[in-house]
């Protein structure tokens, strides 16, 4: 949820500084992680990474400058390319989402002048939208709106749309001036100054009688008088995106006029109204209610929206068959970090989107091996194939040292020690497996997909409101591992055993049109299409034989049937590992009956779950397609000014990382009152300040600034200065010492005092 | 008046008088302004909204051929505005696109900002007529109230049109104030008034019978515009609003006459039938809850979509989880007093403790508890924000880290008017807010996130 930008705002007043600190060149810059540094670069490299640079938004070469070129590129272009489509799915999703929204509104605006009512006085058409609490995820919706409604009437009656933003509209003058603006479709509208200028010019004689003078650009008779000109029929549409923003005393204003207008021009007004009915009506009088003839409206949430998002842009595989880029993988933390800021700070859309952005945009930009993401294995030998046979030294290194290879190494130290020995000295044979692990991980994608949506329909089939988890955190089980384990899964499947016959064969229909949603996950999924069309033929029997009678009890009276069966059979066939581990209470299940059966469904619903929905960690080579720093994303979008304010002022080298500050925390504290001269003003009141108590005695805290500040005189130059110099200095340390307050107080680490002169109070404790 | 007979009912009440119960100020006004020379040259018409003031000299102005500045001082809502529409309508043109382009710039007769510029300028724009020209200058100013927020200078000046141009003008001054409003202002000018009193019950039942459907008997349609007006009458009179009401509802009360379920003889029947509705309408129509459209789509039963629309935005918003609480806390800083922050939400406190806010104090003394003072019946106290923040901190379930997110959800609560600033907006040392939600809004909130409000809260029924 992000504050609108309200103009009385005290936050527009503060000038924010905000540093961009480019790294100078790639050696500076990631030499940290490798911990050597390139060696010498000619200048003829650096021009050329200049302009690479400027040509790729700021990509770098990895690896300390030593990955190609075409890497770099490629990882921009890559980028590029994914965003490009990832946004485009978003923006059709929430369209998609509005889709009715829009067309009421848009319906509502067509017939808003047809019926008349009847009244006496005629009512402004006012459709309220209710819209959500993030004004700025609804400024596409109100485009959308706005486009609809231009183009609709562009064939039976014309219409012009207006859209009024609050922070445009801050007095009756601004609102019409942006009013008559957009109606007129006008940028030649001239300032008032230089309308008056041109007046002179243009004088004519008197005599005529004739208008010479320019109207203000605020009159609305210009409105009236342009309506007037084009015809008279158009239908002018107010679109007011955050009624919440708007001054009151111009609403109210407004809504006059318009009222006045409306005898002669059909105005039709659309408020995006962000909280609920009950703040319009405190919002306004009720007279300016009686102008109003109200219509309700109401957008797609933004969780529903979050929710499609995750579906179809993180949950599904990340590259589609023909190789384009669909969806953004993301490991367990950031994703949480994503969804835990939706849900519990913003619930806003574009700021989830935005997140989502930074994150992929941080993959590419940091991660050398990316382009594995969007490496099709499969593909024929063409441009991908080259992405993986290119991969340098480097890049196989990388691989070599993530976890899940390591892993994969171990496991297969024992029972294929050959290839074990291949992967680990073999570039080639690493390349191999690189591709082998990619088409694995792509298959484990379309079954995780279609896995996830089976616990949907299996949902939709419990159909209970406890058992019920949007697809959002459903996901976020997912990414954890063993949802087989969990007691919600558990519930789900105990809850479907004792479901009706019928109900358990629509819920195999519905799974099976899943696992069959394309020719992609048939191929994925061939065993499981295979079971489930065994379980459904005896399903079958149960309602076609005489045993219909056991559906409708089924539900409850299971130990009669027990009785009624005289066969004592072990489940036959069942020689996964889940069959072992059944309770030994279920074991008593005899087949044939019914419950087998059921306990059959739910056990190959168990294993299929188990498998398709294991957690990613476990696949080998995740690690380039999973999107892992949280950290990143903490620091983007949770920063803590606080904590970096006092980090900035306690532990200044950190920042400036000069030679002459202290180079490390620990020497300042130890060295006690060793606080260097050298520091900047404000940090070594703040250190200061930091050993002081509630109270702070002004003078104390002068003398005592000053005197690190004449260690630093001592330090230097030795030897007498006269009277003057020494009152001079006194005087120029004590408008330093005077600089540095005013700083901390603007900072809130001081606030004056009435209770005791020449104090002041401190305000912060603690670290942060 | 009060008692004045009422018109036979049979008679169609457009033979009475064009303008019922405005018979007086008609004659009034047109002897007044007969005559050029005798014109006043202020002239000050006050009553209430929907008395037929703008209607009535509208009537007497039109038709004549004078030079008339017709000044609506709501959309002209500036001195800029007001004068130069004045004198390029007495001069007698009216704005025109400068262009070819009409969407491009627009002229007006002549630039003026204040009055005495419009008293230079108007020589131009109307040459002083010839003694033998019998037509005369009025300017108009409707809703002439709002003229008293335009400067001090403004409306005494503007009473004094006439001694300023050293010509005939009247000057017509609509207000919904009386003179008394206005006298203040403009010094010792004295104008002439004409007061538009509130109809009585007669004169407003034989102007919303003027409203009858052609294809009615008017008596019938009378004799409810009475039932409703002696409804309705405490707390309005209002001859817009009743004429509202009149038109939605007639429907409601032909209907069992349409269905051929009672004669339109039948009145008790027909009113036991509209009682309901009536009772509805109070409620909703008449406070707006409901506008006039969904009214009569509410009605319709074909489009069952549409019933559910009226409720659509009522209530439900849906807040981020964290800023519910902050919502919550909010509340409870306005109205739990300070002193006992300590006694809620110290993070010691004990059972004890807590049934003694829970169940009354009274055995214990809070001696200032209950009574006129209770701040729920003052309405939400300000509090710093910090204390806010205090509150916040301690109610959550979990720890969180201080972001900058909370303060911006502070920030977004303002803008959504739930919090509202009560200090100064430069202000940003010690900011003040007010809790602007409701308590069931609150509540609601409370139980979303699994927070009993009630127990936290002090006095408070
Ligand atoms: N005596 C009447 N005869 C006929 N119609 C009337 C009468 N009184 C009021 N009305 C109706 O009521 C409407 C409101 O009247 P009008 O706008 O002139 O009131 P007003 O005094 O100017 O109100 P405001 O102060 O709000 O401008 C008129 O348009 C007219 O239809
Ligand atoms: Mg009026």
């Amino acid at each position: 949820m992000a504050p609108t930008v309200h103009t009385t705002d005290p936050m527009e007043q503060i000038d924010v500084g905000l540093y961009l600190l480019p790294p100078k060149t790639t050696s500076e810059s990631k030499g940290r992680k490798t911990s050597k540094k390139a060696k010498a670069t000619t200048a003829d490299t650096t021009s050329s990474n200049d302009t690479l640079r400027r040509e790729c938004d700021g990509f770098q070469r990895l690896y300390v400058g030593r990955e190609s070129e075409a890497f770099c590129r490629r990882r921009h272009a890559l980028f590029k390319r994914r965003w490009g489509c990832m946004k485009e799915r978003i923006d059709s999703i929430l369209e998609r989402l509005n889709l009715q929204a829009i067309e009421q509104i848009v319906n509502f605006v067509r017939h808003a002048h047809d019926g008349g009512l009847g009244l006496h006085n005629p009512e402004l058409p006012t459709g309220l939208i209710f819209t959500g609490i993030n004004p700025h995820d609804h400024e596409r919706l109100f485009t959308q709106i706005a486009g609809k409604l231009r183009e609709e009437r562009a064939s039976a009656h014309s219409a012009a749309v207006a859209m009024l933003p609050a922070a445009k509209c801050t007095n009756l003058k601004a609102a019409s001036r942006c009013l008559i603006e957009q109606f007129l479709g006008a940028e030649n509208l001239l300032d008032d100054e230089e309308s008056n200028e041109m007046n002179v010019a243009q004088e004519t004689p008197e005599s005529t009688k004739k208008c010479t003078a320019k109207l203000p650009n605020y009159d609305l008779q210009r409105l009236t008088g342009w309506h007037r000109l084009t015809g008279g029929t158009k239908t002018l549409i107010v679109v007011l995106p955050d009624f919440e923003c708007f001054d009151v005393g111009v609403l109210h204003a407004l809504i006059g006029i318009l009222s006045t207008f409306h005898k002669t021009i059909p105005f039709v007004l659309l408020f995006g109204v962000a909280t609920s009915i009950e703040t319009v009506h405190q919002t306004l009088s009720r007279d300016d209610l009686a102008c109003l003839r109200i219509e309700k409206f109401k957008s797609q949430q933004a969780q529903e929206c979050v929710n499609v998002i995750v579906q179809e842009l993180i949950v599904k595989q990340p590259v589609n068959v023909g190789g384009v880029p669909t969806a953004f993988k993301l490991g367990l933390e950031p994703y949480r970090f994503l969804v835990d800021n939706f849900q519990l700070h913003t619930l806003s859309v574009s700021s989830f989107e935005q997140a989502l952005k930074y994150a992929m945009m941080d993959m590419y930009y940091s991660s050398p091996l990316c382009v594995l993401m969007d490496a099709r294995s499969d593909a024929p030998e063409a441009d991908v194939e080259d992405d993986i046979t290119a991969l340098s030294e480097d890049h196989l290194r990388d691989v070599r040292m993530t976890k899940s290879f390591r892993r994969f190494v171990d496991s297969n130290l024992e029972s294929n020690p050959d290839l074990a020995a291949a992967v680990l000295c073999d570039d080639n044979s690493l390349k191999q497996w690189i591709r082998r692990s990619l088409l694995d991980l792509d298959r484990f994608h379309v079954r995780y997909h279609a896995g996830i949506q089976c616990v949907v329909e299996l949902q939709n089939t419990i159909n209970s409101p406890t058992f019920r988890r949007t697809i959002r955190n459903l996901h976020l089980l997912g990414l954890q591992g063993d949802i087989v384990e969990t007691e919600f899964m558990v519930a789900l499947l105990q809850l479907l055993r004792k479901k009706k016959v019928a109900v358990m064969q629509e819920f195999l229909v519905a799974c099976l049109k899943q696992l069959t949603a394309n020719a992609v996950t048939q191929a994925a999924f061939s065993d499981e299409i295979a079971t489930i069309n065994a379980l459904q033929i005896e399903l079958a029997s149960f309602v076609t034989s005489g045993s219909d009678s056991d559906d409708s009890s089924g539900d409850s009276d299971g130990a009669a049937d027990l009785a009624r069966s005289g066969k004592r059979l072990r489940p036959a066939g069942r020689t996964t590992n889940v069959a072992k581990r059944l309770k030994p209470i279920v074991e008593h299940v005899k087949a044939g009956t019914l419950q087998a059966c059921s306990k059959r469904v739910t056990d190959f619903l168990e294993e299929l779950f188990r498998d398709c929905l294991k957690s990613y960690t476990e696949m080998p080579l995740h690690e380039p397609l999973y999107y892992a720093n949280e950290g990143r994303l903490k620091k983007a979008f949770h920063p803590q000014p606080r904590a970096a304010i006092q980090t900035a002022l306690g532990q200044t080298q950190h920042y400036l990382s000069c030679t002459c500050c202290p180079s490390t925390n620990s020497t300042a504290t130890a060295a006690g009152d060793a606080i260097s001269a050298n520091l900047q003003d404000t940090s070594i009141a703040y250190r200061l300040y930091l050993e002081c108590g509630r109270l702070i005695n002004l003078y104390d805290w002068f003398v005592a600034f000053g005197a690190i500040l004449e260690k630093e005189k001592d330090d230097g130059l030795e030897g007498d200065e006269g009277e003057e110099d020494a009152a001079h200095r006194r005087q120029h340390i004590q408008a330093r010492f005077v600089k540095a307050i005013a700083e901390l107080q603007y900072m809130g680490f001081i606030k004056s005092t009435t209770r005791k002169t020449d104090h002041v109070m401190r305000l912060t404790w603690g670290n942060v | 008046m009060a008692s004045e007979p009422e018109p036979p009912m049979d008679e169609r009440p457009s033979q009475a008088s064009l303008f019922p119960g405005r018979e007086d100020q008609l004659d009034d006004l047109s002897k007044l302004l007969a005559d050029k020379d005798c014109a006043p040259s202020v002239l000050f018409l006050s009553g209430l909204p929907g008395t037929a003031k703008t209607l009535i000299i509208d009537h007497v102005l039109r038709g004549r051929n004078d030079r008339i500045a017709w000044l609506d001082c709501v959309e002209r809502h500036n001195p800029r505005l007001l004068l130069e529409s004045a004198l390029t309508q007495l001069s007698g043109c009216r704005p025109e696109p400068l262009t070819d382009d009409n969407s491009g710039l627009w002229g007006t007769f002549q630039q003026c900002d204040s009055v005495s510029e419009f008293v230079g300028c108007l020589d131009e724009a109307l040459p002083v007529p010839a003694p033998e020209d019998t037509r005369m200058t009025t300017v108009v100013f409707d809703h002439a109230e709002k003229l008293r927020d335009m400067g001090p200078f403004f409306l005494p000046a503007i009473t004094r049109f006439a001694a300023l141009t050293e010509r005939t003008v009247t000057v017509i001054l609509i207000s919904n104030l009386t003179w008394l409003h206005f006298r203040s202002r403009v010094g010792s000018i004295e104008a002439f008034s004409v007061e538009f009193p509130q109809y009585t019950r007669a004169e407003i039942l034989q102007i919303i019978a003027r409203d009858c459907p052609a294809d009615e008997e008017p008596g019938f349609y009378v004799s409810f515009a009475e039932i409703l007006y002696d409804v309705f009458s405490n707390p309005c009179r209002d001859i817009k609003e009743l004429r509202h009401m009149v038109t939605l509802l007639f429907p409601k009360y032909v209907e069992p006459v349409k269905n051929g379920k009672a004669t339109r003889e039948q009145t008790s029947k027909l009113f036991g039938h509209i009682q309901t509705h009536i009772k509805d309408a109070l409620h909703t129509l008449y406070l707006r809850e409901m506008s006039s459209s969904e009214w009569q789509t509410q009605n319709e039963p074909s489009s069952a979509a549409s019933k559910a629309n009226p409720r659509a935005g009522s209530g439900a918003v849906d807040l981020p989880y964290y800023t519910k609480f902050l919502v919550i806390a909010a509340f409870l800083a306005s109205y739990n007093p300070a002193r006992l922050d300590v006694r809620f939400f110290s993070k010691d406190r004990s059972d004890e403790v807590k049934r003694r806010k829970g169940g009354k104090g009274r055995s214990r003394g809070l001696v200032n508890e209950g009574g006129h003072m209770r701040q729920q019946l003052l309405g939400p106290k300000s509090f710093p924000v910090e204390r806010m923040l205090a509150i916040f901190y301690s109610i959550l379930p979990d720890e969180i880290e201080g972001t900058t997110d909370i303060q911006m959800q502070i920030a977004s609560l303002m803008t959504l008017r739930i919090l509202l600033r009560v200090t100064t907006p430069d202000r940003l040392d010690g900011m003040k807010c007010k809790c602007n939600a409701s308590y069931e809004f609150v509540q609601q909130l409370g139980k979303s996130v699994r927070f009993d409000v009630s127990q936290y809260l002090h006095d408070f029924i």
